[in-house]
C-alpha cells in the first residue's frame, strides 16, 4: 500500500473584489470552493477543466504561493499553512513546479546556469559542485552542457520547458505539480517533453499532479483524473472509468467535445450552449446547472454532494442516475 | 561556450560582451569621448585656462575672439574660454549630482511603491503626484531660504524636482514585471523579498531610468541656468555656463560670442550624455547580438 | 477555374542578421465554397502564407519576392493597395489569430460590426445597425440588442470570437481566411465556434481557408489539408486519404504523436529534434535531420510536391519514381 503524501480538504479560495471610490470589498471571486482529494506516492493524478474552474488556484494554494480563506493541505503530515517562512522553505525542496510558459519562466538577463545555480544559493546548499550538478541536470532532462551558457531567449520553447522540468528536480523533490506544461507547445514537442516526464518520474519515484484543459492528454499520462468547474470538482474516477463511463453532464460535454483527429468521427452535435458563467456570480444550487440540459428543481436550490458511484468513482450530481438511464 | 583543453566549457564572459557591444555602436562611442572630454577638462581645468575666470579687465570688455582671448570677453572683460573650462566643473557637478540624487530617491521610493503597494503605494503615489505639482522655482526659493543661495542649493533643488519621474518610472516597470512567473517560481524556491528585488526586478526594471537619467543630466543643466539666472544659484563670479547664458542675453547684439559659446558647450554636454545613454541602453539590453 | 491559386509564393523578411525566406515557393489552390486546412506547427509558415494572400504582409515587415497570387481571376500581387483596400473585408475576409486583441477596447461592438459595413457598402447608420444586428443573431448570440451597445471587455472569449467572425463576415466575401481561430478558446466554446463554422460553410457557400496547428480542427472541418513544414507544403490532398494514410514521414509523425482517446498508451511515439529556424533551415530536405526514412538524395536535394494519385501531393523522394515508372 503506498502512503498518502498529500491531503487536500476542504480547500477555499475567494478573491475579494474591491471597488468604489472608498476601496472596500464588493464581491468575490470563488475561485476554489471545498476542494478535498488525496494524492497517494507516486500517483499522476490529472485536473481537469476550462478557464476560470480554479484548477490553476489550486496548484498555487498547494504551493502555498497564495493563502486559501479556508481549509488545509496536509503535506506528509503536516498542513503547510501553518509552516514559517523557514519550515515553508525546506518543504519547497520537496514540492516544486512546471508551469505553462516557458517564455516567462526565467529571468531573462540570467543564463541557463545562472538561473539554475541560484537555487543552490537560495537554499544555502554550500557542500555541491554547482557546475557539477546542473550538468548532470541539463543531460537528465536531453540537453547539453554548453545550453548552461544560453539566455532563454536563445533557447526553442521546448527547450525551454526541459530547463524548467531541470529546475524542478534539482532539490529531489517527492511532488511536481505542472499546471499545463505542454501546452504551450508544438504537438510535436509536446510529446517529447511528456516521455521525458514519464522517463523522470519512473526515474526519482515522483508524483505528480497534472493540470491540463486537454482531455486527450490527461487521458494518456495520467491514472486518476478529477474534473473540477468553477472551482468545484463535480466529479472522480479513474482515467478508463471517467471515458468509458463518464457520469457528470459537464464531463460527458468536455469529452464529446474532443475533437479527434479523423475525419469520419466528426460531432453531430454541440455537446454545450451558452458561456462559462463567472465565478463571481456562482449559480444557486449545482453549479453547472445554467448549462445542463436535464437541470431541474433540486439542482438550482440544492448542491449535489460527491456520491461514489462505482469503486473509487465519484460524482457530485443529482440525477446522474436517470442521465445513465436515458442514455442507455 | 569554448571549450578547453580538457574539454571542459567556459562561461561566456559577460564583461567582455558588454565592451564587445559598445565598440560597435558608434554613437556611444561618441558620446563617451565627449563625456571623457568634459570630465578632464574639469578635472584639470587650472592647467588648461590660459586665465583666471575671475580677473576682470574692464577696459578690454565685450572683445571679439582673439589670440590672447580664444572666445573673446564678457562684460566685465573675463576671459570667456577660461570661464568655459571652470564652468565645465560646474556643469558635472550639478549635471551628475543632481540627477544621481534624483535617481537613487526615486528608485527607492518607486520600487517600494510598487513592490509592497497596498495602502503604502497609494500614499506614495499622492506624495509623488504633490511634489510633481509643485513648481521647481518655488521649491528653489524655500531651499534658498533655509540654506543660502549657491549652487548647492540649486543642486538639492533639482534633485528634489526630479526624482518623481524615476519614481514613476521605476514603479510602473516593477508593477508590470512583479507578475511575471519567474518571479514567482523564485519566490517558490525560497528567495526572500529583497533577492527578488535587488538580483531579479531592478536589474531587468532599471534599462528605461538609464535612458531618462541621461536626458535628465541635460534637462538639470539647462534647469541650473534659469535658476542661477533668478539669483539663486551660482553667485558671481562662479562661471556657470547657465548663468554665463543667462547674462550673455542682454549683450546679445553687441557681444554675441558671451552666449553661444556657453549655448554650444551646453548642447555638446547633453549631446554627449544622450548619446552615451543611448549606448547604456544597447548593451544593456539582453537580446541584442554581439 | 479554382477561386484561389497561389504558386510558387516566396517571401523576405529584413532583420537586423541580415534577410531571411521562410516560404520556399508555396503553391496551392481552393475552389469555390471548399474548405482547405493549411496545418502546421510553430513557424512552418502558415500564417505568413495568410497574411500574404491578402498583402498584408509588408506591415508585418516582409515582402512578396516570387510567385503568383489569382484570386477570381485576377492577379492580385499587381494590384494597388488602394485596390486591395477594396478586396480586404468584402471578396476576402481574414479572422485574426486572437480573438482577445483583435477588437478595439474602447468601442461598442455593435459600432466595430458598423464600421465594418460602412467601409463597403453605403448605408446610413440606422440601416448598418440593422444589418449588425442581424449578423449578430445569426452568430447564435442571444439579445442582440444587448450585445450591440457592449463593450468588448463586458463579453467572453468566445463572444468576442463570434462578433469578430459576424465583422469577417458582414460583407458576404467569398473566402475567408480564419488565422487560429479557435486556439484561444476553451474546450467546449471551441466546439460552439466549429460548429458555427460548419452551419455558416453551408449557408454562405464562402470558401474557407483554416490556418491551424490542431489536427483535429482540420479533421472536424476541412474537405482538404495542406501540411506545412519550415516553409514547406510537405503534403495536401483530401482529408480523409491524408488522415487515413500519410505518405510523408512528418505527416506520419504528427498523427502518431496526439494522444488517442479510445485507448490507452504506453508511450507517446514523438519526432525527434525541434522544428529550425528559417536562418538555419538545413539544405537538401528541410525534414531530414528528423527523418526516420532517409535516402542519400535527401540530404543534399529539396524534393518538390508530385502528385500521388487523385489530387494528393507529397514532397519525399519515397515516393518519386524514375523515368521507368519504378520507385527509386
Amino acid at each position: 500500500m503506498s502512503t498518502t503524501i498529500l491531503k487536500v480538504k476542504n480547500l477555499t479560495k475567494f478573491f475579494p473584489i474591491i471597488g468604489g471610490v472608498i476601496r472596500h470589498k464588493i464581491g468575490e471571486v470563488k475561485a476554489v470552493n471545498n476542494v478535498s482529494f488525496n494524492l497517494k506516492k507516486g500517483d499522476t493524478i490529472g485536473i481537469v477543466g476550462e478557464s476560470g474552474c480554479g484548477k490553476t488556484t489550486v496548484a498555487r494554494l498547494i504551493l502555498n504561493l497564495i493563502e486559501p480563506t479556508g481549509g488545509e493541505v496536509i503535506f506528509q503530515g503536516q498542513n503547510i499553512f501553518s509552516f514559517s517562512r523557514g519550515e515553508m522553505r525546506k518543504i519547497r525542496k520537496k514540492m516544486q513546479m512546471v508551469f505553462q510558459d516557458p517564455y516567462s519562466a526565467f529571468d531573462p538577463r540570467f543564463t541557463v546556469f545562472e538561473s539554475l545555480s541560484e537555487i543552490f544559493v537560495i537554499q544555502k546548499m554550500e557542500n555541491v559542485n554547482i557546475k557539477e550538478e546542473i550538468f548532470r541536470l541539463l543531460q537528465l532532462v536531453g540537453l547539453k552542457p554548453e545550453h548552461s551558457d544560453y539566455y532563454p531567449y536563445e533557447l526553442s520553447g521546448g527547450q525551454k520547458q526541459r530547463v524548467v522540468i531541470a529546475r524542478a528536480i534539482t532539490l529531489n523533490p517527492e511532488l511536481i505539480i505542472l499546471d499545463e506544461p505542454t501546452s504551450a507547445l508544438d504537438v510535436s514537442v509536446q510529446s517529447q517533453i511528456l516521455n521525458l516526464l514519464r522517463n523522470i518520474q519512473h526515474k526519482f519515484d515522483l508524483t505528480y499532479l497534472f493540470i491540463s484543459h486537454d482531455l486527450s492528454v490527461i487521458n494518456y499520462f495520467c491514472n486518476k483524473v478529477m474534473v473540477m468547474y468553477l472551482g468545484k470538482i463535480v466529479e472522480e474516477a479513474s482515467c478508463e472509468d471517467l471515458f468509458q463511463q463518464p457520469l457528470h453532464p459537464y464531463t460527458k460535454a468536455l469529452i464529446s467535445s474532443i475533437f479527434v483527429p479523423d475525419p469520419d468521427k466528426r460531432l453531430t452535435i454541440v455537446p454545450l450552449e451558452g458561456d462559462v458563467p463567472s465565478p463571481i456570480n456562482l449559480p444557486p444550487g449545482c453549479v453547472f446547472h445554467t448549462r445542463c440540459k436535464f437541470a431541474s428543481k433540486i439542482c438550482r436550490e440544492k448542491e449535489p454532494e460527491a456520491a461514489e458511484v462505482t469503486t473509487n468513482h465519484y460524482v457530485a450530481c443529482h440525477h446522474f442516475k436517470k442521465i445513465q438511464e436515458k442514455q442507455d | 561556450m569554448k571549450l578547453n583543453d580538457e574539454k571542459q566549457y567556459i562561461p561566456r564572459n559577460k564583461s567582455r560582451i558588454m565592451f564587445l557591444k559598445f565598440k560597435k555602436n558608434k554613437m556611444a562611442i561618441i558620446g563617451l569621448v565627449i563625456i571623457s572630454i568634459l570630465i578632464f577638462t574639469g578635472i584639470f581645468a587650472d592647467f588648461i585656462a590660459p586665465q583666471s575666470y575671475r580677473e576682470q579687465n574692464l577696459p578690454l570688455k565685450n572683445q571679439l575672439p582673439s589670440s590672447n582671448f580664444w572666445f573673446g570677453t564678457d562684460e566685465f572683460g573675463r576671459c570667456i574660454f577660461s570661464r568655459i573650462v571652470y564652468g565645465a566643473r560646474i556643469s558635472l557637478k550639478v549635471g551628475i549630482i543632481s540627477t544621481g540624487i534624483s535617481v537613487l530617491i526615486g528608485i527607492i521610493i518607486g520600487s517600494i511603491s510598487a513592490y509592497y503597494g497596498g495602502y503604502l503605494d497609494q500614499i506614495l503615489v499622492v506624495l509623488m503626484d504633490v511634489m510633481w505639482a509643485f513648481p521647481t522655482i518655488l521649491l528653489s526659493l524655500i531651499i534658498v531660504a533655509i540654506i543660502g543661495a549657491s549652487l548647492n542649493s540649486v543642486i538639492i533643488a533639482i534633485a528634489l524636482s526630479y526624482w518623481v519621474q524615476y519614481a514613476r518610472l521605476i514603479r510602473g516597470q516593477i508593477l508590470s514585471l512583479k507578475n511575471e512567473l519567474y518571479i514567482e517560481v523564485t519566490r517558490s524556491l525560497g528567495a526572500n523579498d529583497s533577492t527578488i528585488l535587488w538580483k531579479h526586478l531592478l536589474p531587468n526594471a532599471i534599462i528605461p531610468v538609464v535612458v531618462a537619467a541621461t536626458l535628465g543630466m541635460g534637462s538639470a543643466i539647462v534647469l541650473e541656468a534659469t535658476l542661477s539666472f533668478l539669483g539663486m544659484g551660482a553667485q558671481p563670479p562662479t562661471p556657470s555656463w547657465g548663468s554665463m547664458l543667462s547674462n550673455g542675453r542682454t549683450y546679445l547684439f553687441i557681444a554675441p560670442w558671451s552666449a553661444i559659446f556657453p549655448g554650444i558647450a551646453t548642447i555638446i554636454t547633453v549631446l554627449g550624455f544622450n548619446l552615451l545613454g543611448d549606448g547604456l541602453r544597447d548593451i544593456m539590453d539582453i537580446k541584442m547580438k554581439e | 477555374m479554382s477561386l484561389l491559386e497561389v504558386n510558387g509564393l516566396k517571401l523576405r523578411f529584413y532583420s537586423l542578421d541580415g534577410p531571411v525566406e521562410p516560404l520556399n515557393g508555396i503553391s496551392f489552390q481552393l475552389e469555390e465554397g471548399e474548405v482547405l486546412g493549411l496545418v502546421g506547427e510553430t513557424g512552418c509558415g502558415k500564417s505568413i502564407t495568410a497574411k500574404s494572400v491578402i498583402k498584408l504582409i509588408s506591415y508585418s515587415g516582409g515582402e512578396i519576392i516570387d510567385g503568383s497570387i489569382i484570386f477570381d481571376n485576377e492577379d492580385l500581387l499587381s494590384k494597388s493597395e488602394k485596390e486591395m483596400q477594396k478586396i480586404r473585408g468584402v471578396k476576402i475576409s481574414l479572422i485574426s489569430q486572437d480573438p482577445m486583441t483583435s477588437l478595439d477596447p474602447v468601442y461598442r461592438v455593435g459600432d466595430q460590426i458598423i464600421e465594418a459595413i460602412q467601409v463597403h457598402k453605403k448605408l446610413r447608420y440606422k440601416e448598418a445597425k440593422k444589418e449588425a444586428l442581424e449578423l449578430i443573431r445569426l452568430m447564435g448570440i442571444p439579445l442582440p440588442e444587448k450585445v450591440f451597445y457592449q463593450y468588448p471587455h463586458e463579453l467572453s472569449g468566445g463572444m468576442k470570437q463570434r462578433i469578430i467572425i459576424a465583422i469577417a463576415l458582414s460583407c458576404g466575401p467569398a473566402l475567408v481566411i480564419a488565422d487560429e481561430p479557435t486556439t484561444a478558446l476553451d474546450v467546449t466554446i471551441q466546439a460552439q465556434i466549429i460548429d458555427l463554422f460548419s452551419k455558416l460553410i453551408e449557408h454562405a457557400q464562402s470558401a474557407f481557408l483554416l490556418i491551424t496547428h490542431d489536427l483535429g480542427v482540420v479533421a472536424q472541418m476541412c474537405d482538404s489539408v495542406a501540411i506545412m513544414y519550415a516553409g514547406n507544403i510537405v503534403e495536401k490532398g483530401p482529408v480523409k486519404k491524408i488522415f487515413h494514410s500519410p505518405k510523408h514521414p512528418y505527416t506520419e509523425g504528427l498523427l502518431q504523436c496526439i494522444p488517442k482517446m479510445d485507448r490507452k498508451q504506453k508511450k507517446l511515439k514523438a519526432i525527434p529534434g525541434s522544428v529550425p529556424h528559417p536562418r538555419n533551415f538545413p539544405t537538401g530536405c528541410r525534414f531530414y535531420p528528423r527523418c526516420q526514412h532517409t535516402m542519400k538524395k535527401c540530404l543534399s536535394q529539396q524534393p518538390g510536391l508530385i502528385e500521388m494519385d487523385d489530387k494528393r501531393f507529397v514532397a519525399c523522394f519515397r515516393y518519386f519514381k524514375n523515368s521507368d515508372g519504378e520507385q527509386e
